[in-house]
């Protein structure tokens, strides 16, 4: 029975996670409620068949393709008509106007002025007067535009030229090296260990984390003492 | 493109599946039924030698082991082993020719075979 159990869990378990694959990559807070609807039952099927070894895996497999489906559907309507993602998805609803807070706009989101309170403390405001505008979006987050005095300041605001800011990729976890990251920043394998080796690595199984970015600075870490940052020579700038 | 792909995977899936139970279990059914249907009037009309009838259930009951493992995909295990039990009874009270107590666990069995269709049937009853 244990073992019939450990391979049924595994069975769903693979359905489960290549049917969430496919559906899309979404964190559970970012889901649109007819999403989070599926998920949940979707969670829930999942557990009934695994245990109970008396129904066939069919039954557990069975609706949680149909649900699957059923996602698939619903997000192509959603897609192509606004009138249905309205339905399906609910509109964002502005609940800070420059007037303060839309009480009738609270009330019809069932939230208290703790709610909103503790969402705008998590968006990093901790004073209303601060808050231009904030809407509920409709996967329950909330956007929150300050005022201009309590905006942070830019360089632009400044007038100051700022260089463009690059994107490290990660070319050594663990002690592998990914050789398609470090494709895409043109440099070879030999020649990542010869400047690993020029600040005393001389075995790349001792770093946990080499980054480069587009300028050609790195980031190492090796498995024991303080990170590194280094430049190497970059023939220009490189861009991914 | 995979989304598509894996769409279309599980809507084959699924309808493959559907039409496969459809067709194989009213196939197992009908036979079934009548084979139950039957037995149960042979043993009415046999009730003085019920031993001339064991040739006839153990065939059946050879019929159903054999589909018993592909039933196993689509039934409740508990729905199939109540039929499983209910015939081994049938067969062992033939075998002993008692009337009295295998016209009860015919009736049984008859009952549980036409109830495993209703609870397989497609129809607003099990829907809702």
């Amino acid at each position: 029975m244990t073992y019939t159990i450990i391979v049924r869990s595994i069975i769903i378990y693979c359905i489960v996670l290549f049917l969430l694959r496919v559906m899309g990559k979404r964190q559970l807070g970012e889901m649109q409620p007819y999403e989070f609807v599926i998920t949940m039952i979707i969670a829930d099927l999942a557990t009934i068949p695994m245990s109970d070894t008396a129904l066939p895996l069919l039954h557990g497999i069975i609706p949680i393709c149909t649900l699957a489906l059923l996602h698939f559907f619903f997000s192509f309507l959603s897609r192509k008509s606004k009138y249905l993602r309205k339905i399906l998805n609910g509109k964002p609803v502005i609940v800070i106007t420059p007037d303060g807070i839309d009480y009738t706009a609270l009330q019809l989101l069932n939230m208290t002025f703790n709610d909103l309170m503790e969402s705008l403390r998590t968006s990093g405001y901790f004073h209303i007067e601060e808050v231009l505008y904030a809407i509920m979006q409709t996967n329950g987050s909330l956007s929150v535009m300050p005022r201009s005095a309590y905006s942070p300041l830019t360089p632009q605001d400044m007038h100051l030229k700022k260089e463009e800011s690059s994107l490290p990729i990660i070319v050594l976890t663990e002690g592998k090296i990914d050789e398609s990251n470090l494709n895409m920043a043109q440099i070879s394998e030999q020649f990542l260990k010869q400047e690993l080796q020029s600040l005393g690595f001389s075995n790349i199984k001792e770093i946990v984390l080499v980054t480069i970015d587009q300028q050609g600075c790195m980031y190492i870490k090796p498995k024991i003492g303080k990170f590194i940052t280094h430049k190497i020579e970059y023939n220009g700038k490189r861009h991914w | 493109m995979t989304r598509r792909i894996a769409l279309i995977v599980i809507l084959v899936f699924l309808v493959t599946l559907g039409t496969y139970e459809i067709i194989a279990v009213n196939m197992f059914l009908d036979h079934m039924e009548k084979a139950v249907d039957q037995l149960q009037t042979e043993i009415t009309l046999h009730q003085d030698d019920l031993t001339v009838l064991v040739e006839y259930v153990n065939q059946e009951k050879a019929y159903w082991e054999k589909r018993e493992k592909n039933l196993n995909l689509m039934f409740n295990h508990k729905d199939l082993k109540n039929v499983c039990d209910t015939m081994n009874r049938v067969q062992t009270y033939i075998a002993q020719n008692d009337y009295e107590n295998a016209l009860v666990e015919m009736n049984v069995l008859v009952e549980t075979v036409h109830e495993l269709r209703s609870v397989m049937c497609f129809n607003y009853d099990n829907i809702l």
